[in-house]
């Protein structure tokens, strides 16, 4: 880790917050990072003697009654000082409560068109998957994923089952087992899990418990469709967080030939240094693209929607659909023989976790 | 400490004193906080008698589990003064006045240095070190990601260490 990488977590620490063990032992031991954090430390000390400089005057005193509002004597004192025609006034007020009710109207309909349910599966604290449900479109009739999880692999699946009024009724598979395991091993795993059912209601939290793990937790809304890229919030944000990698509809260009285009999928890292995209093309192989080094990687030049590198003389290229991440240096390993990281050598598939457990599931594939 | 909901409960039922003593208390760390954002005193006083206003006159909105009670406040003043700000015609003479008058006026390097801070910067640095607002209040009041916060406040440590480092070595 350099101190570049490492300045925002020195940041974070003036803020008693905990950061990567990276960033912890790199501040340790860099004279450097070490100064920044007693300039700081310094600055905020500096900011709050400012600060109590500025609040040397008291409050004013004030007297607190509290304001009534006088509907009756605003409304004479408005008809009396009127100076417009009163009939126009009242046909004023007619046309907007006819409007008014047109509003309303329409936005029933919309609210009746809402056929898309939106929910935010908590699996950690800073960590929210997205996931669309639709009623109409079936290819988002469920979602699902395996997640490396407190040292184990957690699977779920969601299914939107029926509606009534306002809330919707789920099905839910969870599977949690400690240790690596392929995905197919997982999915294996689930066909045996009794799915549960649960009513959710927007607005409100759903607790699922999870079987050796405990539980996660789900919250969600109405949408009149399920967004593109939805686990990425890319309608609000388009900015990759400080430590993520996002692979947005991702193609990997071997020169100028296709070698897998993911057509629409997606992927998004945790917000951790050692965050990691991989990508299983079968004849190709595994290609592991990491925010930190590994044994063996090549260096990748990161610019906006690409990173382009070089193994064995030969040009290669991720592009995706917005930006991958916020520095311009990225790590890419395309280890020898290794499987997808999900077990199966036969297609070609594509995921995110932390560099460490997605090379020893590849070396588990084998 | 005085627990916010109990405070919150009372304020919300219309009890005046438990009010007052809310309002001696941050009244005087308000306007502090919000002289750094506008610049003015008056305007800071302004702005600081009206969010006190509006928060006796409607005391709603404030959900405890989510922050404190102070937090809150703040939070409340500074949409006030970003909508202050919005109102200022950019580039007008009012507004560079209020920016010049604050300069002259600030009585260290330190102050001086965070004057020179665009408003969003020296909002959430004031926000952090001075009031403590936890990660997830800022994420609140500025309606931004936890994430976000982090990385914000670190360009904004960077901006005003670069400045205030100048500022002393051209003391």
């Amino acid at each position: 880790m350099t101190c570049e990488e490492a300045a925002e977590f020195v940041s974070a620490l003036c803020d008693h917050e905990t950061i990567p063990q990276a960033a912890a032992g790199h501040i340790g031991a860099c004279a450097s990072c070490q100064s920044r954090l007693r300039e700081y430390i310094e600055m905020g000390v500096e900011l709050r003697r400012v600060a109590s400089l500025e609040s040397l005057e008291e409050a004013r005193p004030r007297a607190w009654e509290k304001r009534q509002a006088n509907l009756s004597i605003w409304w004479q004192k408005g008809w009396e000082t009127m100076r417009i025609p009163r009939i126009a006034f009242a046909l004023l007020i007619m046309g907007i409560v006819g409007l008014t009710s047109g509003l309303t109207l329409v936005g029933v309909r919309a609210h009746a068109h809402e056929a898309a349910m939106m929910l935010n599966v908590a699996l950690e604290p800073d960590h929210v998957i997205p996931c669309g449900l639709s009623f109409e479109d079936k290819k988002y009739s469920d979602c699902g994923l395996s997640y490396g999880l407190s040292g184990g692999m957690l699977t779920y699946r969601i299914r939107l089952l029926s509606k009534e009024n306002d809330r919707v009724e789920l099905g839910i598979k969870t599977y949690y087992a400690q240790g690596v395991h392929s995905n197919e091993g997982a999915n294996e795993a689930m066909k045996s899990v009794p799915e549960r059912r649960f009513w959710f209601e927007p607005g409100k939290t759903l607790q699922i418990d999870v079987d050796k793990l405990g539980p996660i937790t789900v919250t969600g809304k109405w949408l009149d469709h399920v967004p593109y890229f939805a686990e990425m919030d890319l309608e609000h944000n388009l900015e990759p967080d400080a430590n993520q990698i996002r692979m947005v509809s991702p193609i990997l260009l071997k020169g100028d030939r296709v070698l897998y285009d993911v057509g629409g999928g997606s992927a998004t890292t945790a917000n951790q240094p050692d965050a990691a995209f991989w990508m299983y093309v079968p004849g190709s192989g595994l290609y592991v693209l990491s925010l930190a080094p590994a044994k063996n990687a090549v260096q990748g030049h990161v610019a906006e929607n690409r990173v382009s590198f070089e193994i064995d003389g030969q040009r290669y290229q991720f592009v995706t659909a917005a930006p991958i991440m916020r520095g311009d240096t990225a790590w890419v390993l395309h280890p020898a023989g290794a499987h997808s990281p999900w077990g199966d050598s036969k297609n070609p598939s594509f995921g995110a976790g932390n560099l460490d457990p997605v090379l020893a599931s590849a070396e588990a594939g084998k | 400490m005085t627990d916010d909901r109990e405070v919150w409960k009372k304020i919300s039922r219309g009890n005046a004193d438990a009010f007052d003593a809310f309002y001696r208390e941050n009244a005087p760390r308000l306007r502090g906080f919000l002289r750094q954002v506008v610049g003015n005193p008056q305007t800071a006083e302004d702005i600081a008698q009206d969010t006190i206003t509006d928060m006796w006159n409607r005391p709603n909105g404030f959900q405890p589990e989510r922050g404190t009670l102070r937090g809150y406040l703040f939070g409340i003043a500074k949409k006030q003064a970003s909508e202050w700000w919005r109102k200022q015609p950019s580039g007008t003479l009012a507004a560079e006045e209020e920016k010049s008058l604050c300069r002259t006026e600030s009585a260290s390097i330190m102050g001086d240095a965070l004057n020179r801070l665009p408003e969003e910067q020296r909002t959430l640095l004031w926000l952090r070190e001075v009031e403590g607002l936890s990660y997830a209040e800022l994420a609140l009041n500025l309606e931004i990601p936890v994430g976000t916060v982090r990385s914000r406040l670190f360009a904004a440590r960077e901006a005003l260490r670069k400045i205030w480092l100048r500022k002393r070595v051209e003391a």
